[in-house]
């Protein structure tokens, strides 16, 4: 279940903020994508670094259990790395790429952790009912969604940070907010929005498909 | 038509309380009203956050594996004539490089593997293999180096008698690439000498499968046994 809408509107995203030169962070990962897709070495270990916590949370939340995380984690590097040649700079971002083939390890752990079931239960209910409690998780969707959105939430810097946690995680109004971190109402409100539309670019960003 | 303030949309999207006009235009405007439900979509999402969503980094040893694993794909290190004593460091390497310390444990792995004077047999893995199904004991696995090549013994008592044979694979950690090493003597167990230049660490899972003799050379998906190496 993705959240994401197509409807393009040039007050939000990033048509909001064109008027601003790009953020440090923005460039930086500009030019982490170039290096990589070049074939730098060096890009692989800053891939790694920037996105493997990422990737691995992903995995957790979605495996339930570290061994097998770790292996998931491992396996989209290798293929990130062997199959750079099919990223395209242009028709997407690197985070986006990555958390396509961490969809696709995803899958392939639960179709070979089918096949082993199969191959290890006695009985054919055995294996259904252990496939019935797999639907029971949530969608690998939700999971990145969720994952991606608290990476953001965690890249947002104070007091925005701040603010979203309150408005988010303590229910409290824009007015509470201004009054709890004693900043003007006008600079909570417009935090506010230009850090929704930062979390929607983002999610918006890794729903691209390559 | 003048649009509400795009401030006042995401207060909105966030459930708080609007003027009547302001909620009224909402709801009659496409634009306005899309807005607020992709903010309200974010805002839910975000809202259902727990603490285990937030990233956090994985084990060391999985940025480990991967070194050790794209360093396979580094060009290999051209050998040359060397001493037995800088053969047995150069092994020490090699037994480093496939437990993720180092890069380039191919061209190391060569060097080892053409040294034939070195005789002793060394253990440079092993693995429990635990029963999948009818089997009560579980069997065990080494890899031992000798004379430069990789042996895998495999010691299994106990194996049902069956009128198909058994398999011993090596896996890979997907369990969906994998090798076949050889038939296994219900018995006794048995030997299975290693391709040159296979990299356990891509392959560290021993298998034992129940084969039938229908002609098909694929895994039956019949898991007797299994355990993962510790290179």
């Amino acid at each position: 279940m993705n959240i994401m809408h197509t409807v393009v509107d040039e007050r939000s995203g990033f048509g909001a903020r064109a008027d601003k030169a790009p953020t440090v962070k923005e460039e930086a990962d500009r030019e982490l994508t170039e290096r990589f897709s070049l074939g730098h070495e060096s890009a692989m270990r800053d891939i790694y670094e920037r996105w493997s916590g990422l990737v691995y949370t992903i995995a957790m939340r979605s495996t339930r259990n570290s061994a097998d995380a770790s292996d998931v984690t491992q396996m989209v590097f290798i293929a990130a790395w062997k199959g750079r040649a099919g990223f395209d700079p242009n028709s997407g971002a690197l985070p986006a790429w990555l958390l396509g083939i961490c969809r696709r390890k995803i899958a392939d752990f639960y179709s070979a952790k089918v096949r082993i079931e199969i191959a290890a239960s006695a009985t054919v209910e055995e294996v259904e009912a252990q496939s019935l409690h797999h639907v029971e998780t949530d969608s690998i969707e939700t999971v990145i969604d969720r994952v991606v959105l608290a990476d953001e939430l965690g890249r947002l810097g104070d007091p925005q940070q701040k603010i979203m946690e309150l408005a988010f995680f303590n229910d409290l109004t824009h007015i509470q907010i201004a009054s709890v971190l004693d900043l003007p109402l006008g600079t909570v409100k417009s935090h506010i929005r230009r850090s929704l539309d930062r979390l929607k670019t983002r999610l918006e960003a890794n729903s691209v498909t390559h | 038509m003048s649009h509400i303030d795009p401030d006042m949309i995401a207060l909105i999207a966030l459930g708080e309380s609007a003027l009547p006009r302001d909620l009224e235009h909402v709801r009659n405007c496409v634009q306005c009203q899309s807005e607020v439900d992709e903010l309200t979509a974010i805002a839910t999402s975000a809202r259902a956050i727990s603490a285990a969503d937030r990233p956090i980094a994985p084990p060391a040893q999985v940025w480990d594996r991967i070194e050790a694993e794209l360093g396979m794909q580094l060009p290999v290190v051209p050998t040359h004539v060397e001493t037995k004593t800088r053969a047995k460091s150069r092994g020490m390497f090699a037994l480093a490089a496939s437990v993720g310390v180092l890069v380039g444990g191919l061209g190391t792995y060569i060097a080892v593997s053409t040294d034939s004077s070195d005789s002793r047999a060394t253990i440079v893995a092993q693995a429990s293999l635990d029963p999948l199904r009818d089997v009560k004991e579980p069997a065990q696995a080494s890899v031992q180096q000798i004379n430069g090549s990789q042996v895998l013994n495999v010691q299994a008592s106990g194996l049902p008698a069956t009128d198909g044979f058994y398999e011993v694979w090596l896996l890979a950690p997907d369990a969906v690439s994998m090798i076949s090493v050889g038939m296994l003597d219900a018995s006794e167990g048995g030997q299975f000498p290693l391709p040159a230049g296979l990299d356990l660490a891509a392959y560290p899972i021993v298998d034992i499968s129940l084969e039938h003799f229908d002609g098909n050379t694929a895994h039956s998906s019949d898991s007797i046994l299994r355990g993962k190496l510790t290179i």
